[in-house]
C-alpha cells in the first residue's frame, strides 16, 4: 500500500509534466528551409493565405507546463525550426492535470513576400497578429 | 522477479497505446460502387483545406491519439491507416494537439478524410 501511494503520484506527475513540441510536414513541403528566429515568427488566428507567396509547410503543435506566453514561445521555436515565419489558424488547448498545461496548434507557413515588408505594410495583407500574451491562461 | 516481469509487460503494452476513430459525414453522396482503397503509406497529408489547390470530395473526419512523445509521425501514421481503411486517399486540415498518454506524452491528430478527384 505504501509503495502504491508513493508510485501513483510520481506516475501522475510524469504524465502531467511532459512537454510536447512537434510538427508534421505536409506533402510536397520544402523541408530544407533555413530556420527562422523564434522572435520573428508571427502568429495569426485567421485562415492560412492561399496566395503563391505563402508556402504551407505543415502542422505544428506544442503543449507545455505553463501559461499562454510559455506555449507561444515554444510554438515560435518549433515553427522557426521548421523554417516557418508564420503560424496561421492557431488554436489554444488546455488539459486539466496536476500541472497547468497550455497548448497551441496551427499551420506553419513560410511567407516570402510579407517577411521582407515593414510591419506597417504587412497590415494591408494580413490581419493583426494575435496577442496571446495578453490572455489569462491559468 | 515475477512481479518485475509483469510490471514490464504492462508497461510495454501501455506504452504503445494508440486509438483511432472515424466519422462519415453527410457532405457528399457516398461514392457509388466499390471504393478502391489505397495503402496507408500513399495517403497524402495536407495541413490546410486548400490542399495545394487540389480538388477533392469530403468523406468524413478521422482522429488518432497515440503515446508518441514528440514524434508526430507516430500519430499521423495511425491517422493515415484509419483514413485509408475509410476509403480516403488524402487527409486535409491536419491538426496536431497535445494529449495525455498512459506513460508518455500523447499526441492527438485530427483531419478531414477526402478522396481526390
Amino acid at each position: 500500500m505504501k509503495k502504491i501511494v508513493t508510485i501513483l503520484p510520481i506516475l501522475a506527475l510524469l504524465s502531467a509534466g511532459c512537454a510536447i513540441q512537434t510538427h508534421y510536414f505536409q506533402n510536397g513541403a520544402n523541408t530544407t528551409l533555413t530556420p527562422v528566429l523564434a522572435s520573428a515568427v508571427k502568429i495569426y488566428s485567421s485562415q492560412t493565405p492561399t496566395d503563391s507567396g505563402a508556402q504551407v509547410l505543415g502542422s505544428v503543435a506544442v503543449d507545455v507546463v505553463g501559461d499562454g506566453a510559455t506555449a507561444l514561445q515554444s510554438l515560435q521555436e518549433e515553427a522557426g525550426a521548421m523554417g516557418a515565419n508564420a503560424v496561421y489558424e492557431v488554436k489554444l488547448t488546455k488539459i486539466n492535470t496536476y500541472a497547468q498545461r497550455t497548448g497551441i496548434s496551427g499551420v506553419a507557413v513560410r511567407n516570402s513576400v510579407l517577411s521582407v515588408l515593414p510591419d506597417t505594410a504587412k497590415s494591408h495583407f494580413n490581419p493583426k497578429p494575435v496577442t496571446a500574451r495578453a490572455g489569462r491562461n491559468n | 522477479m515475477k512481479r518485475l516481469c509483469l510490471c514490464s509487460s504492462i508497461f510495454i503494452a501501455l506504452a504503445g497505446c494508440a486509438s483511432t476513430a472515424h466519422l462519415q459525414t453527410d457532405d457528399v453522396v457516398p461514392l457509388a460502387g466499390a471504393v478502391a482503397h489505397v495503402s496507408p503509406a500513399d495517403v497524402a497529408v495536407y495541413s490546410t483545406a486548400n490542399a495545394n489547390g487540389k480538388k477533392y470530395q469530403v468523406i468524413g473526419q478521422v482522429i488518432a491519439s497515440a503515446d508518441a512523445g514528440n514524434d508526430a509521425a507516430t500519430a499521423v501514421d495511425k491517422l493515415k491507416e484509419e483514413a485509408a481503411a475509410f476509403g480516403a486517399d488524402a487527409i486535409v486540415q491536419l491538426r496536431l494537439e497535445g494529449a495525455l498518454g498512459y506513460w508518455n506524452c500523447g499526441i492527438r491528430a485530427t483531419a478531414t478524410a477526402v478522396k481526390m478527384k
